[in-house]
């Protein structure tokens, strides 16, 4: 993909320190890490990685199908990583499907929607899964996404900040203790994205990945599920309630 | 508008197909489906009457006995279902007169006195002026044939998209549909009201329910707020159902009301473009397909089996794009009525070339490899012993066509086949490879991902590929009618029988605009039907109609539909086509996928 277009966007904050040349040094071998996105759907899983990865942003993007699988390089202090991103969809119907693009990753970017509840209550469930069955050294990121939303701008503070449905606190609390990384990002603004992507990567042992070849873990991993899609998602049933009238 | 006066069927001549239909009926008549004595008069009237009248009563209280045409044998006796029903100008039966209870109430109720007030679900589409109901009856449809010739061109002139008044422009704006709220994607016609005019007045309408009468899909509004008219439809098929019959279709005025039930689903369109029922019914079963590519036949039994209840929209969420993509291309898109592919017209031995680079991947894991651009084939590979049905060819180029998410990066993701397998899922490897040049490859193995990418990488590096994609691009260009060097051809489909596949050139003039393209098509589209009805198809069909001379011709090899002008004669038609189908055979190599290479 386009290693090249990220261009020092409104986050040139980013903490991952002079990669703005980006030269990709020829003799500096990157760093595969493997990056999964995982959270309830239209929470802007895509649309962080696009602003990541591009540094842009699309209105009203349609829903991802199975999943989108993008690179990025990007420079930390003295080493060069190369993100291998799975952004996967946030449907019911692809959740058996998770497994596959988790089990093999190093980092997982957990995301839920500020406006919206229930979405970190999927993230939740979402962690809980990947401290079951993922790599057990996985770092997790948990991303609370779109607070463009709810951030007080000129007009209408009040209207705007009434948006916000998860207090930063309670999901930072919640993060500390599940030990996870905790950010707020607006991939509409590009808020906290280039954070995410930079924490992850200071967190993660590298000089462990670098001494081994790429595709060591694909066998030690516990869930190598057999499981017919669809396995698990009819167990939960449907919504008791009787929404459609 | 004044297209429409220039359409106006005081300006047709007393073509063919009118003649065809007073011959037709006879047929009907005197067909091996016995009908009633009662029934048979009544037609007759309807059939004569060239205005509707305001109250007309259809009486099917006496025995009716007649054949279920899809069960093939079994005769079946109407008795048991003793009813009059009431038929009337249903412009003037308010939605709010006779509650959804009274109809259900009335279903249920079998008595002798009984009235079904089918009207308001019915009325709900506007003008309906004669209603049938037909179940499993195939003459009756039949027997509307003159009213639908007369009204053939002109009813249908207001357009999707055309409609004087523009649709989009609904007073609920403000309301948030459900799809937005989870998906994010902002369906057109998500947010329109169901009790709006904007609403009824869409040509046709697609509902998918459950049978626990559970909405799960309709092409225009919110599925959540049509759970009444779901509930009437349920309660119309399970009337049907009671008495071991199936419902299949109602005419009514302009209005046909067409079912399909299969299995947990029941799928319905309500459309006014006077698509037959078997064009109708074809179109419900590629929706259909495409909710069993998104799920699977065994899941959404199984679904069903333990929750008769369950709300199947949660696992469809996000889907909504490739139901409305489906829906918009079958109205305009010949493939899906001919049940056959196209692919890029382009030199053979470049198309070759493109294949033999294909092959080079060959892979253990791929099942399937195709190259395709808008919606059109470039070439496909396949293992020798399967083939791919073009109806699971049509649900691959929806998937590709109905989400832009494939062109920001490679993607993976599950997709079944029905008439593959309808049981399991394949894995998709999607990736733009040029602007609009798409590689998907298939394979049965859900971890394959970095292999079919590895293999992504091997072709697109592959020596000459710049080259490749250059010519490609430029091959692109599409067929004209100016092309084949016909005089007076003015456009055509020709549908290879062998290949499964067709060819048809670009619009251009006198066919530049989307209403007289749908005009054209529509025209297409009847003279299919008269060739492909189950009753007495036809071998040649020739229509004049005041714009234009259309010809649709069947032989074992092919079917060619092609338009001239209203004024050529029919020596000179004769001619024209036996040129064009010269050219084609001589272009045979260009304009199909010969011998699609295997691995």
């Amino acid at each position: 993909m386009s290693n090249n277009s990220r261009q020092n966007g409104s986050d040139s904050t980013a903490r991952a320190g002079g990669e703005n040349g980006l030269t990709p040094s020829a003799n500096l071998k990157p760093v595969q890490v493997k990056l999964v996105l995982l959270g309830e759907a239209a929470v802007g899983k895509s649309s962080l990685v696009f602003r990541f990865v591009n540094n842009e942003f699309q209105e009203n993007k349609e829903p991802t199908i199975g999943a989108a699988f993008l690179t990025q390089k990007c420079r930390l202090e003295d080493k060069v990583i190369k993100f291998e991103i799975w952004d996967t969809a946030g449907q019911e119907r692809f959740h058996s499907l998770a497994p596959m693009y988790y089990r093999n990753a190093q980092a997982a970017v957990v995301v839920y929607d500020v406006t919206k509840a229930a979405s970190l209550d999927k993230a939740k469930s979402w962690v809980k899964e990947l401290q079951r069955q993922a790599n057990p050294n996985i770092v997790i990121a948990l991303a609370g996404n779109k607070i463009d939303l709810v951030q007080p701008n000129e007009e209408g503070e009040d209207d705007s900040e009434s948006g916000r449905q998860v207090p930063t606190e309670e999901a930072k609390a919640y993060a500390l203790e599940a030990g996870l990384l905790f950010f707020e990002t607006s991939a509409k603004k590009g808020d906290g994205v280039r954070d995410v992507f930079t924490e992850i990567a200071k967190k993660i042992p590298l000089e462990h990945i670098i001494s081994r070849p790429r595709q060591v873990n694909n066998n030690s991993n516990q869930i190598n599920v057999i499981q017919p899609p669809g396995a698990n998602r009819n167990n939960g049933g449907g919504p008791a309630k009787d929404c459609a009238c | 508008m004044a297209y429409s006066s220039l359409r106006s069927p005081n300006l047709s001549p007393m073509s063919p197909i009118v003649e065809d239909f007073l011959s037709d009926s006879n047929s009907t008549l005197t067909s091996d489906e016995p009908l009633s004595p009662t029934l048979q008069p009544q037609r007759k009237y309807s059939l004569l009457k060239a205005k509707p009248t305001t109250q007309l009563t259809l009486d099917i209280s006496s025995p009716t006995t007649y054949s279920s045409s899809s069960a093939g044998s079994s005769v079946k006796s109407f008795n048991a279902i003793s009813n009059k029903i009431e038929i009337g100008v249903c412009g003037e039966v308010r939605p709010k007169e006779g509650s959804v209870d009274d109809i259900l109430l009335g279903l249920m109720n079998r008595s002798n006195s009984n009235e079904l007030h089918i009207n308001k679900f019915l009325s709900t589409f506007g003008n309906a002026q004669r209603k049938e109901i037909d179940s499993d009856n195939e003459t009756e449809s039949e027997g509307e044939g003159i009213e639908q010739a007369d009204s053939y061109i002109d009813s249908d002139i207001s357009l999707e998209n055309n409609c004087g008044k523009p649709l989009l422009r609904s007073p609920n704006n403000s309301l948030i549909s459900i799809n937005e709220e989870c998906t994010g994607y902002r369906r057109k016609y998500g947010n329109e009201d169901p009790q709006s005019t904007n609403w009824t007045r869409h040509r046709k309408h697609f509902f998918i329910l459950s049978s626990a009468g559970k909405p799960i899909y309709t092409r225009y509004g919110d599925e959540s707020r049509i759970s009444s008219y779901m509930g009437v439809i349920q309660a119309i098929v399970s009337f049907f159902a009671d008495s071991d019959d199936t419902i299949r279709c109602i005419n009514a005025g302009q209005h046909r009301f067409v079912f399909l039930l299969k299995g947990p689903l029941y799928l319905v369109a309500v459309s006014r473009t006077n698509e037959s029922e078997a064009q109708l019914r074809d179109q419900l079963n590629y929706l259909y397909n495409q909710i069993l590519s998104i799920l699977t036949s065994t899941q959404l039994t199984k679904i069903f089996e333990q929750r008769i209840n369950f709300d199947l929209r949660r696992l469809l969420g996000g889907t909504e794009p490739f139901l409305d993509n489906l829906a918009t291309s079958m109205s305009d898109e010949p493939g899906f009525m001919l049940g056959s592919i196209q692919c890029v017209r382009m030199n053979k031995d470049l198309r070759d070339k493109i294949g033999n680079i294909m092959q080079s991947v060959k892979s253990k894991d791929l099942l399937y490899a195709m190259l395709i651009t808008n919606r059109k084939l470039i070439t496909l590979l396949r293992p020798k012993k399967h083939s791919l049905h073009p109806a699971d060819l049509h649900l691959v180029f929806n998937m590709v066509n109905g989400s832009s998410t494939f062109r920001s990066a490679e993607s993976w993701t599950p997709i079944c086949l029905p008439k593959f397998n309808n049981k399991g899922f394949l894995y998709a490897y999607v990736c733009y490879i040029a602007t609009n040049v798409c590689l998907l490859l298939i394979s049965p193995d859900k971890d394959k991902f970095f292999e079919l990418s590895e293999a992504k990488s091997i072709i697109v590096e592959k020596k000459r590929y710049d080259a490749m994609v250059i010519q490609l691009v430029s091959w692109l260009k599409a067929l004209f009618t100016t092309d084949v060097g016909v005089p007076g051809l003015r456009h055509f489909i020709y549908k290879s029988r062998t290949h499964v596949q067709y060819t048809s050139p670009t619009f251009v003039e006198p066919y530049c605009n989307p209403q007289e393209r749908q005009i054209l098509f529509k025209l297409y589209r009847y003279t299919h039907d008269r060739m492909h009805s189950r009753v007495r198809s036809l071998k040649v069909h020739y229509y004049v109609g005041p714009s234009e001379t259309i010809l649709g011709w069947i032989t074992s090899s092919f079917e060619l539909y092609a338009a001239f002008g209203p004024l050529i004669s029919k020596s000179a038609l004769t001619s024209s086509s036996h040129a064009l189908l010269r050219w084609i055979k001589r272009e045979e190599d260009n304009l199909f996928i010969v011998n699609s290479p295997v691995f």
